[in-house]
């Protein structure tokens, strides 16, 4: 294995680990009925308002990048090269300065 | 199944989620739009009150769009530096839109709900008639050139506006270096708050407004539009999951489990764009639109009257499952013949030349 699939391989794993700590997360928090209480809690004060929408964000994020970079890191490792697209290649129109 | 304490007495499938989250992903990955005039009516299929579908997709889409940006980072089609102007003239354009609904219903709700409805559906049918007539256009340019024993360009536009706009000299003159582009900076901003103005006042997330908006006014590449627009959703989305939060409309832990679907199909979307022509992605998005405006056609033909026709609703869910079905599958088929077509070296048949890329 290529030094660049053996680096795409132990950046997967810990973000599939991380990945994992985050599903973990969201499903206990389902489960205890904190996400409920933080769904309750917005509107009653400004502090819970924030933290609830904070979280809201803050999830979204933190999954969002875990996962677009595992999806990054697997396809590195799997071999698939993604390369640069050649927008203009063979443009009719020369690119403006 | 799964239960939500935010929607009491609804059990919701985690599989239809995930395939729901899948096909958004693939979607919007290729075309550069949240999904959200896709999945808010499928949400409310599924069982979701609508403010909650609303909520929840919007906040989905916040995530995904990370995702597909990530990748269309690495495949070279974000423009930054238009991403964040047109950012700027988006929100506060949006902003806009939303006060002057907000204001509008205050007046009288339902006059203003077939009004709203009525006008969202001229305008998805014009941009998608628009597109399609401006793709079919390009297509046989494309095919003139190859006839005139010249290469077939990536993209190729033969509507005129972006040029007309960029000549306007008004300082200062920016340049977009990955989409080779020289136009004022209150062009852009102007172009950003009028999307937005009109997301914001249809209530959609507007990516299918921008994409055409910056392809056809701005003159970017379709598929550098498809990247920056991903960049742009992840600041309006996460502004409007804040304020759904506020709202109470957030179901957050369905928005979780789709975006595991939406991982694999932004992957899925994204990686399709380096196998296909600017065209393709426009031809795809006129679809895409067409589909929203039937959907925004039935929803109206609900309103309208007053929810007594059971079979509006039953051809809303055929539109919606199935347009997501047919929308996936013309987007893997384009990527799956070329795909094999460069693998056995045959040359691509003349209709998929000025679509897909085989060399």
């Amino acid at each position: 294995m290529n030094r660049r699939r053996l680096n795409a391989a132990w950046q997967g794993i810990v973000l599939a680990v991380l990945i994992g700590l985050l599903a973990w997360h969201t499903i206990s928090w389902h489960e205890n009925g904190q996400h409920a209480e933080l769904f309750d809690g917005i509107g009653d004060n400004l502090w819970d308002t924030v933290k609830g929408c904070a979280y809201y964000v803050g999830l979204m994020a933190a999954a969002g990048m875990l996962l677009g970079l595992f999806m990054d890191r697997l396809t590195d490792f799997l071999g698939y090269e993604v390369k640069k697209i050649e927008h203009f290649e063979d443009s009719e129109e020369p690119p403006a300065e | 199944m799964v239960t939500f304490s935010e929607i009491p007495g609804q059990e919701i499938s985690i599989f239809l989620l995930l395939f729901i989250g899948f096909t958004v992903g693939v979607v919007g990955g290729f075309i550069g739009v949240g999904g959200g005039f896709l999945v808010t009516p499928a949400l409310v299929v599924l069982g979701f009150p609508s403010n909650y579908a609303v909520g929840t997709d919007t906040t989905h889409i916040a995530g995904k769009s990370i995702i597909a940006t990530i990748r269309h980072s690495s495949l070279g089609n974000v423009d930054m530096k238009l991403a964040f102007m047109m950012v700027v003239g988006t929100m506060s354009g949006a902003e806009g839109g939303v006060r002057l609904i907000n204001y509008l219903k205050e007046q009288g709700e339902k006059t203003v709900d077939t009004a709203v409805l009525t006008a969202s559906l001229l305008l998805m049918s014009s941009i998608a008639f628009l597109t399609f007539r401006e793709t079919m256009a390009a297509r046989r340019r494309m095919a003139e050139l190859k006839a005139a024993g010249k290469a077939i360009p990536r993209d190729q536009q033969v509507s005129g506006v972006a040029k007309r706009l960029q000549s306007i000299n008004l300082w200062p003159m920016i340049y977009l270096p990955t989409s080779r582009v020289t136009v004022s900076l209150w062009t852009v901003l102007s172009i950003g708050v009028f999307a937005g103005f009109l997301s914001g006042f249809f209530g959609v997330g507007g990516g299918f407004i921008r994409v055409p908006a910056m392809i056809y006014l701005i003159g970017v590449p379709s598929l550098i539009a498809v990247g920056t627009d991903l960049l742009e959703i992840i600041f309006s989305a996460g502004y409007a999951t804040i304020r759904h939060g506020m709202s109470h409309n957030v179901v957050i832990f369905a928005a979780f489990i789709m975006i595991f679907g939406a991982a694999i199909g932004a992957q899925i979307g994204a990686l399709a764009t380096a196998y296909v022509r600017g065209p393709a992605i426009r031809l795809i998005l006129s679809i895409a639109v067409t589909f929203g405006a039937i959907a925004a056609a039935l929803e109206l033909a609900d309103v309208v009257t007053d929810e007594s026709i059971e079979l509006l609703g039953s051809l809303s869910r055929i539109i919606m499952f199935g347009g997501m079905g047919v929308l996936v599958s013309l987007i893997t088929g384009l990527v799956a013949m070329a795909i094999v077509l460069k693998r056995t070296r045959t040359p691509a048949p003349a209709w998929a030349e000025t679509l897909i890329v085989t060399r």
